[in-house]
């Protein structure tokens, strides 16, 4: 019987637990607690949180290839192939082109220098990586946390570093979690009092030609540019265009709706199982999540900056809050923006001023991405 | 040392990119607003 209960428990997954997988399902609890206490991004940290639970429980095989020990292969192998053929993000594009309103920008397109001056932050922490000792695959990925977006930074490390998937992604999504915390001092540093004051003027309207020509010659530039970018402007601005044309608002809902919901479920829950132990647990994961952090606020301190010389040049008619703006993470960022400038000045609204760069972020991190695996893969 | 130099190319690189796709937004924002606005006339004359 004795020789029974000691098969039994050799069997179970409590043998092969060490204090490595303990780390992490505290880690995943705290992603979790975060998502439902906190409501930080909860549709993006819950299924990572319970992708790293699942990731730390020994002996599920759930990433095993097909024919390891005679098996059909795991789940997670198999729902992975969607991150691992850097497929799940351009289709979360899609969905994120649907739900984008690109107004703002065309509106006021000089707001798009902002967007690009916020990428600063990549390259910064691209050096710095190769400071610190990672190789140039790894040091790009690794920057790419500085465009605070997510589909983006996976599907470049997808591409160059595919080891760092996991933490990279982890990184991306706290930040953009954490980004009312981690903005607003940079920009109250960065800022005068009389600079914060601004109020902008309303911004032109927008007819539906422009909107509808935009997407359309946008990917035509940016594609004939960069080609390595197609897949994500590619499919940003196909999901706008559904989103604009007027005729097709089934494909936008579902585009903007179930798709990228459905697709959000694997991407998360497959970034979270990336996160064992085994592969997560040394000293270059912590310099990788400094790295981000270093990117991110270099990148909102560049679009500040950026924001306070377009400020110069107007003669006082741009607030340079909206720079901070520019490092993609929509539309969190924007409403960061709103925040500070309504507690300087109460009449102050500058969300849709803010939507501007925000929405060229995330054109200006799909660019730059897109020249990162140009030169790097 | 190569690593430095291939990372300063991309950044340049990546700098000027930035900066076509910005102006050339910019000229793409005034000349939609343009095609936008002779539209509007157009029709207005039509009807008119």
């Amino acid at each position: 019987v004795l020789e029974r209960i000691q098969e039994f428990f050799s069997s179970t997954g409590f043998a092969d637990l060490y204090w490595g997988h303990v780390v992490m399902l505290v880690v995943a609890g705290i992603l979790i607690y975060l998502a439902i206490k906190k409501r930080y991004e909860p549709l993006l940290l819950l299924p990572i949180g319970f992708g790293i639970l699942l990731a730390n429980l020994p002996g599920t095989g759930l990433w095993d290839d097909p024919g390891t020990n005679g098996g059909t292969g795991g789940l997670i192998y198999y729902i992975g192939q969607g991150v691992h053929l850097a497929i799940f993000p351009p289709i979360i594009f899609l969905g994120i082109g649907a739900l984008t309103d690109f107004s703002p920008l065309l509106a006021n397109p000089k707001t798009f220098f902002l967007g690009a001056a916020a990428q600063f932050g990549i390259f910064a922490a691209l050096f710095l990586a190769l400071a610190w000792g990672f190789g140039m695959n790894e040091a790009g990925s690794i920057g790419i946390i500085g465009g605070a977006d997510g589909p983006t930074a996976i599907y470049t490390s997808v591409l160059l570093a595919p080891h760092l998937v996991g933490p990279i992604a982890i990184a991306a999504y706290s930040y953009m979690a954490l980004v009312p915390i981690i903005q607003p001092p940079i920009m109250r540093l960065l800022t005068t009092k009389r600079e914060r004051v601004i109020v902008m003027e309303y911004p032109r309207e927008v007819s539906k030609m422009e909107l509808i020509l935009f997407p359309l010659v946008i990917t035509a530039l940016v594609v004939l540019l960069l080609p390595k970018a197609a897949p994500l402007i590619g499919m940003l601005m196909f999901g706008n265009l559904l989103r604009e044309c007027g005729v097709t608002e089934r494909l936008a809902v579902t585009a903007g709706g179930e798709l990228i919901n459905i697709v959000t479920i694997f991407l998360c829950v497959v970034v979270g199982a990336e996160m064992a132990a085994e592969q997560v647990l040394h000293f270059d994961t912590l310099k990788l999540l400094l790295l981000g952090l270093f990117a991110f606020g270099f990148g909102t301190a560049s679009g500040v900056l950026m924001g306070k010389l377009m400020c110069w040049l107007t003669k006082g008619k741009v607030n340079p809050l909206i720079g901070a703006a520019g490092v993609s993470a929509v539309p969190m960022a924007a409403r960061v923006v709103q925040v500070e400038g309504q507690k300087a000045n109460h009449q102050n609204y500058l969300l849709l001023h803010a939507m501007g760069p925000n929405v060229a972020g995330v054109i200006g991190s799909a660019t730059v991405a897109g020249l990162l695996i140009a030169f790097l893969q | 040392m190569d690593d430095y130099v291939l990372a300063l190319e991309i950044t340049v690189i990546a700098l000027v990119t930035l900066m076509i796709i910005s102006f050339f937004f910019i000229g793409l924002s005034r000349a939609l607003q343009w095609i936008a606005n002779m539209g509007k006339k157009d029709k207005g004359e039509d009807s008119g």
